[in-house]
């Protein structure tokens, strides 16, 4: 362990930073706000966050590796790489949009501590993509997850979404204990809790002969990072949980959770299983792979056919993102590919489909919100005719729905395309064919919500659904988001996965 | 370079088009346009009949082979001046065929956007280009079949249409992605000029990938059944996109892939066979429609087949009729497609069975239509009849398939007869047309310009073949090639012979046929229903399993884990040398204890009063507890016993908290389960919990660093720490940190418990409720300097005390024996306490031995009585304190320059062997917050909900 240096370690969690004044900012003009003005800190929480997000893409800003010689911070408790960055500047999107998109929500939006408890779970999820260490990334996990019951619960007169907040804490809890259980072992078997010093201690002789308790343990990890981004079979709370939560938080839940989530899997994974790891006459790495590959294929053919019967819009995204999660897992899986180049297209990959989800998914709730706002009803039957109540409303989930399905020109083509060459490179053509028949299910559910948009009528079409400023923005710039990850956006992107890849594959051996 | 945004052109176009521009213009204007790419597309043949293909790039991904590449060969020329020419007539026809000018703008926009798409398509030099074109195709042809959407069949098909297409599309993905993969390059110059791509070992799934694509976007059976559903878009969408441009698409990829791939059985047979059904099917169905558009969508399939079964053909033999079908079937299907529109237009109706004697009010059409159906027969010297002339000849070493194409040319005489005759001629049938009908819906004269062209353009061609069709295939075909009207008297000409008066003779008996009732062929489309449907019903099937009950999804979490840890090897413990052996009586105890264990566990879920159970998982508890004590490690014994004893009083409490008839109503619920719920809990809890022994067993034998913490510990606790007490060094000194966050913990759990068992009604708005109580609690503690404030005056009753359910142990014997205890269990605790660093027993222990005495008290007196009578306890003072004490006594030495939590020992005579350290003031701080904290638990458990907090 190097010098500790404060200025160089300031910038590694300069995000958390600020969404900690940004936290107590909230918390006071709550307490001094009239309650008819609290919709302002929507405002002050959104832009907040997405000056945030814009910061490491300001140049220079870009990660250097700290005084230890690689990109470890504070005592190896934060990895401060190009790929953090990606995955805060989601996480810190969503938040922003989530703020926005509360803001006209019935019980929620005048609420401060609304926006409070999203910039703790935000913060959470922030710290989440860049902990590099066991004891970290269960701190900013429980960070993220505690606001996020919280927030599940937020309607607490309503039946729906106490049940919902109550499922979530109490699966999150059980799925928290196991995975703590997997994380004790771990540090018991090794005296480490970095996650890449515990990788060089199984490396060691002193560890042959011991891969059996290794996996053991290693289950119990798959099993509380499972629940978090709601792979089946650790799935179940998720339909339930989207269905009850207000819709800005499911929103919330369904991108930056899962989002953080994925970024903090493949670095553990990478870093503590590496693919040169073998115990005994276990080579690590392939029961991992395996169990992503298969936990893909489960995920995305069960999210996809329950999907089809769905009749409540957000059990429908629920399900799709169940059936979303196991495409990314695809991308997971890929990184058994034996070059270094394929396994960083891999990890670039589930970035790239992440960073396009996140607003794809969001524009989706974005419409689904104001839909019900206006309607009251979260029914896919109910929106019949919307092609005429609200030509553009329709137009906007469309483009979202398209890019779910991964219809080009939406963002989600490419998502699917970087995903499937993954997997194809890596030898993994069965599981990229597995993709495309899901896909092809996808396709239908989505298509059938386009259809009943634009084509079936309704009574209702003479009246348009009314659309507040702020809404026009957060749908513009999803949409614009989308469009551009979809065309002249997704190499830059990519490219810069790609990169953020390769930092999170150097690893400094000898450092600990 | 221009050609390069030639397919942007269209789009464009339809974005700029002001909306409010009248007919006549807009009509003309975009018709001029079209008409101006084909002719730019023109300019571009000599170059390529001379240079073969030209390839223009713009970067766009260019590091993954994703570009803006054009590639444009005579194939994509030949395709994409159709699509342009075509593309005029249909502009123009339908400025003329729409009357309400909103619905025209709308179809425009949606028209010129699938020209470009379609042009993008054909001109694509890359492969992912091509798809992201062909996916659009699709999307802009679901919004046309739609567009018309007030019948509920439009939207069924259209969206059966974007199902079988747009799936259709993502298979074609994977495949181009693996094409792509295998051939190392995206771009289809790379790929055709790649021969090793028959013997990569991916050659059968991409080929068949694409084969998906391809045959559901070009209606092959047995994927055909969309194109008759969707024709319900608007005529001239259908004329367009349905028969002359996008089902083409598939035919072709087939072409433009046909190179590199089709030196396979795979790839000859798959086609021959699938195009060979296809054509016989269509031509087949065709005959037995009475919709005239749906007729025409089957007459279309049969041609698709045709050219699908002439990209089979090896050594490129089908080359040259596959050009021209294509050519000549867009030109004559495009203008029977025109004629039903304006018959539709002027007559409301498409049924033949309403239709006839039309060529009395439209002559002009009747001729057109003449034209067109002659081609379509193959009458020379059409443009038709050449490409039927060539498909025989490429078909002549393919008997099977010659028959076939006999049998449908035969049953294609037939329909294009049935078209003319039942349209134009005899008596109309139906009553449907009026003359005032016809007044209301005359067919405007612009609407007939682009027919005439197209039909003018099938005798033209074929009557000039050199001039028109040569140039246009010529470059495509790399070998000299012949075309010419009249060939001479071979083998297909006789058959051409043969096929019109046999289709003559079958449309003379159609009477006949037609009454006949035909088996009807496996219908693709009820497949299709019947597959989504049952894709539905697994997922009803599925969705049960998420229930809404969370255990059963814990259930499955935790099976879910232990299959998992069983194929991660856990199961190989048992290939391990156990090293377990018997030695010696102390082991023989061991397993009787671990037995009794066993059996106390399950004694406590056999029994079902409650009180027993838990007594029961007590015993089990203090079995444990002799385990340790013979292991030997009598503090862990001791810290089990006290705990388990602690815990056990605390479960009897509570259950005696809740009324005996919830309790019995809980205990019935349990047992009530039928048989085989009890037998699911069974296994389920046997596969959990044998999981879990397992990983246990799989830790011990793989322990991967033996013993070396507890040796190390074992040898420098009494020369480190001056503590012969392992457990007591390893407490106070080695792990000193985390001891005092283990009690700070053990003071705030406390302090929780108080919490949420204590505040029951809602204060003021929730999320300060918790806060506000606390803070009540506190400041009030805090300032009253006083005593604590008299608790409120019981009435006598609360001696017996009858509110709490349960409280009912006062005997005189229990009373005597709870005051004597409590002062035994102090002292108990302060010997633990004083001798900790020597013997067993700890502030822990001493901590909780207190509180057991406490509890006693609780139980036995209530809590009212409890209160007042030890009013010296104050539980939250004793946390306070007990963690101020540790703390000070870890920060004080700090100020005289030891290290935190520095050892201090201070060699005082004392009596009785005591020995005075910064240990003894450690281990005092934890008894104080351990007895505080169980103290507070005890007390939050026994008040009664009603009382509020003293």
């Amino acid at each position: 362990m190097g010098e500790f240096d404060l200025l160089s370690s300031l910038p590694a969690i300069a995000p958390e930073i600020g969404l900690t004044i940004l936290i107590f900012v909230a918390v006071l003009l709550d307490s001094f706000l009239h309650e008819s003005q609290r919709k302002g800190i929507a405002y002050v929480a959104a832009l907040g966050m997405a000056a945030l997000a814009i910061v490491p893409i300001i140049p220079g800003w870009a990660p250097e590796p700290g005084p230890t010689g690689d990109y470890l911070f504070w005592g190896g408790m934060i990895r401060h790489d190009a790929l953090a960055q990606i995955f805060r500047i989601m996480v810190l999107a969503s938040g922003a949009l989530t703020c926005l998109m509360a803001v006209d929500a019935k019980r929620v939006g005048n609420k401060g501590e609304f926006y409070t408890i999203v910039l703790v779970a935000t913060l959470g999820a922030s710290l989440l993509s860049a902990s590099a260490d066991l004891i970290m990334v269960f701190v900013a996990l429980e960070t993220l997850s505690i606001a996020l019951y919280c927030l599940a619960a937020f309607k607490r007169n309503d039946s729906k979404s106490t049940e919902s907040g109550m499922k979530y804490f109490l699966f999150g809890a059980f799925s928290s204990a196991i995975m703590l259980y997997g994380f004790s072992l771990l540090y018991g078997f090794t005296g480490q809790t970095n996650l890449y010093a515990l990788a060089q201690f199984m490396g060691t002789e002193a560890f042959a002969n011991n891969a059996v308790p290794v996996l053991a343990a290693m289950v119990m990890v798959i099993v509380g990072f499972g629940f978090k981004i709601s792979a089946v079979p650790f799935h179940f709370w998720t339909p339930d949980v989207y269905e009850g939560a207000p819709t800005p938080v499911t929103a919330f839940l369904s991108v930056a959770s899962k989002a953080a989530s994925f970024a903090v899997m493949m670095r553990f994974f990478i870093a503590v299983f590496p693919n040169d790891l073998v115990i005994g006459d276990y080579v690590i790495q392939n029961f991992w792979v395996q169990f992503m590959a298969a936990a893909a294929v489960i995920s995305m053919t069960l999210g996809n056919v329950i999907a089809l019967s769905q009749k409540n819009i957000k059990r429908l995204l629920a399900y799709s993102s169940i059936a979303q999660a196991g495409y990314v897992l695809m991308g997971v899986a890929a990184l058994q590919a034996t070059t270094p180049l394929g396994a960083e297209r891999a990890v670039a990959s589930v970035g790239f489909y992440l960073f396009m989800y996140t607003f794809s998914n969001l524009l989706a709730f974005a419409v689904i919100i104001l839909f019900s706002e206006a309607t009251g009803s979260e029914t896919i039957a109910d929106l019949a005719g919307l092609n005429r109540r609200s030509p553009w409303l329709a137009l906007t989930l469309t483009i979202a729905l398209l890019s779910l399905a991964g219809v080009p020109p939406a963002a989600g083509f490419f998502g699917k395309f970087y995903l499937f060459t993954a997997a194809v490179e890596a030898d993994l053509v069965w599981l990229a064919m597995i993709g495309v028949l899901n896909a092809i299910v996808g396709l239908y559910y989505y298509l059938v919500v386009i259809k009943v948009m634009y084509v079936d009528r309704s009574e209702d079409e003479d009246k348009p659904i009314p659309t507040s400023q702020t809404y026009r923005w957060v749908l513009g710039v999803a949409t614009l988001a989308v469009i551009i990850l979809g065309t002249v956006g997704a190499q830059v992107i990519f490219e810069w996965a790609v990169q953020g890849a390769g930092t999170l594959f150097a690893l400094l051996p000898g450092v600990f | 370079m221009g050609i390069a945004l030639l397919s942007f052109v269209p789009a464009l176009a339809g974005l700029l088009l002001p909306r409010k521009l009248p007919r006549t213009p807009q009509t003309w204007l975009l018709a001029a346009l079209a008409a101006a790419l084909f002719v730019v597309l023109l300019t571009y043949l000599p170059v390529v009949s001379e240079v073969g293909h030209l390839e223009f790039d713009f970067p766009w991904v260019p590091e993954l082979g994703l570009s803006l590449t054009l590639y444009l060969d005579g194939l994509a020329l030949l395709f994409a001046l159709i699509v342009t020419g075509i593309g005029a007539v249909i502009l123009l026809y339908a400025g003329y065929y729409f009357e309400d000018s909103a619905e025209r703008g709308r179809f425009y926009a949606l028209l010129l956007g699938f020209m470009s798409a379609m042009l993008a398509l054909v001109l694509a030099g890359n492969v992912l280009t091509l798809f992201i074109a062909w996916e659009l195709t699709s999307l802009l042809s679901f919004l046309l079949i739609s567009f018309k959407n007030e019948k509920e069949e439009a939207r069924a098909g259209a969206l059966q249409a974007l199902i079988i297409t747009g799936g259709g599309g993502l298979a074609l993905f994977v495949g181009l992605l693996l094409l792509g993969t295998a051939a190392g390059s995206m771009r289809i110059s790379d790929i055709l000029a790649n021969e090793t791509l028959t013997q990569h070992p991916w050659y059968t799934p991409f080929t068949l990938l694409l084969f998906a694509g391809c045959f559901s976007k070009s209606a092959q059976f047995p994927l055909h059944f969309w194109l008759p559903g969707a024709m319900s878009a608007p005529t001239p969408a259908s004329a367009y996109l349905h028969s002359a441009t996008m089902v083409k698409a598939g035919i072709y990829l087939l072409a433009r892939l046909y190179p590199p791939l089709h030196e396979t059985l795979l790839w000859q047979n798959t086609l021959l066979l699938v195009g060979m059904s296809t054509l016989a099917v269509g031509a087949l169905f065709a005959l037995r429609q009475r919709d005239l558009k749906a007729a025409l969508a089957y007459s279309t399939i049969s041609q698709l087949g045709a050219l699908t079964a002439l990209c089979a053909l090896p050594d490129y033999l089908g080359t040259k009729a596959l050009l021209v079908g294509v050519l000549a079937h867009s030109l004559y299907k495009a203008t029977l497609f025109l004629m039903v529109g304006a018959v539709d237009h002027q007559t409301g109706t498409r049924n033949l069975d309403e239709l006839g004697g039309l060529r009395k009010t439209m002559p002009q059409w009747a001729l057109v239509t003449v034209v067109a159906a002659l081609s379509m027969a193959g009458f020379p010297p059409l443009l038709g009849f050449v490409a039927k002339e060539t498909l025989l000849e490429a078909m002549l070493r393919q008997p099977l398939a010659l028959f076939v194409v006999v049998f449908s040319a035969v049953l294609t005489v037939a329909m294009a007869v049935i078209m003319v005759w039942e349209v134009f001629f005899g008596e109309s049938r139906s009553a449907a047309h009026h003359d005032e009908h016809h007044a209301q819906h005359p067919v405007p004269w612009q609407m007939l310009l682009g027919p005439l062209l197209l039909a003018a353009a099938s005798i033209l061609a074929g009557l000039n073949l050199e001039g028109f069709v040569t140039p246009l295939i010529d470059p495509t075909l790399e070998k000299e090639f012949e075309l010419v009207l009249f060939p001479g008297f071979n083998l297909p000409f006789f058959i051409s012979v043969i096929a019109f008066p046999s289709g003559l003779t079958l449309f003379s008996t159609r009477a006949i046929w037609r009454r006949a009732r035909v088996p009807q062929p496996p219908d693709a489309a009820a497949i299709y229903r019947a597959l989504v449907g049952s894709v539905e019903r697994a997922a009803d099937l599925v969705l049960r399993s998420q229930g809404g009950k969370i255990r059963y999804y814990l259930i499955v979490i935790l099976v879910a884990m232990s299959l998992l840890m069983a194929t991660g090897g856990l199961l190989r413990v048992f290939e391990q040398p156990w090293p377990f052996e018997f030695s010696g009586s102390t082991d023989v105890l061991k397993t009787a204890l671990l037995l009794f264990t066993l059996g106390a566990t399950l004694a406590s879920v056999v029994f079902k009063n409650h009180l027993t159970a838990t007594l029961c998982l007590g015993v089990a508890g203090y079995s444990i507890g002799g385990v340790f004590l013979l292991e030997p490690a009598p503090d862990v014994a001791l810290v089990q016993f006290l705990v388990e004893t602690l815990a056990t009083v605390l479960l009897i409490i509570m259950l005696v908290k809740i009324s005996p008839q919830a309790r019995e109503r809980a205990i019935a619920n349990i047992w009530s389960n039928t048989r085989r719920g009890l037998a699911r809990d069974i296994i389920l809890s046997s596969i959990i919990g044998g999981g879990v022994a397992l990983f246990a067993l799989a830790a011990v034998l793989h322990r991967p660093i033996p013993q070396t913490i507890a040796l190390w510990h074992l040898d420098n606790a009494l020369p480190l720490v001056g503590i012969p007490d392992v457990v007591g060094a390893i407490i106070t000194d080695f792990r000193a940190m985390d001891t005092v966050i283990e009690i700070t913990v053990f003071g705030i759990v406390g302090l929780g418990v108080l919490t949420l068992l204590t505040v029951t009604k809602p204060v003021g708005d929730w999320p300060l409720r918790p806060l506000q109580a606390l803070r009540s609690i506190d400041l009030r503690t805090l300032r009253i300097k006083r005593p604590t404030p008299e608790a409120p005056d019981a009435p006598p009753s609360a001696i017996f005390d009858t509110q709490t359910p349960g409280m009912r142990f006062a005997t005189p014997l229990t009373r005597t024996i709870a005051k004597i205890v409590l002062p035994v269990a102090l002292l108990l605790a302060l010997a633990q306490l004083l001798y900790a660093g020597e013997g067993p027993g700890d502030g822990f222990t001493a901590g909780v031995t207190s509180g057991l005495g406490v509890a006693l008290w609780y139980i036995v007196f209530g809590y009212g009585e409890t209160r007042r009578r030890l009013r010296w306890l104050r539980p939250r003072r004793l946390i306070g304190g007990g963690i101020a004490l540790v703390v000070l006594n870890a920060v004080v030495p700090m100020f005289f320059g030891y290290p935190f939590l520095a050892h201090l020992s201070f060699d005082l005579p004392l009596p009785a062997n005591l020995h005075l350290s910064s240990t003894l003031v450690f281990e005092i701080g934890i008894f104080l917050t351990v007895f505080g904290s169980s103290s507070l638990v005890m007390q939050a458990i026994a008040q009664p909900r009603d009382v509020e907090e003293a």
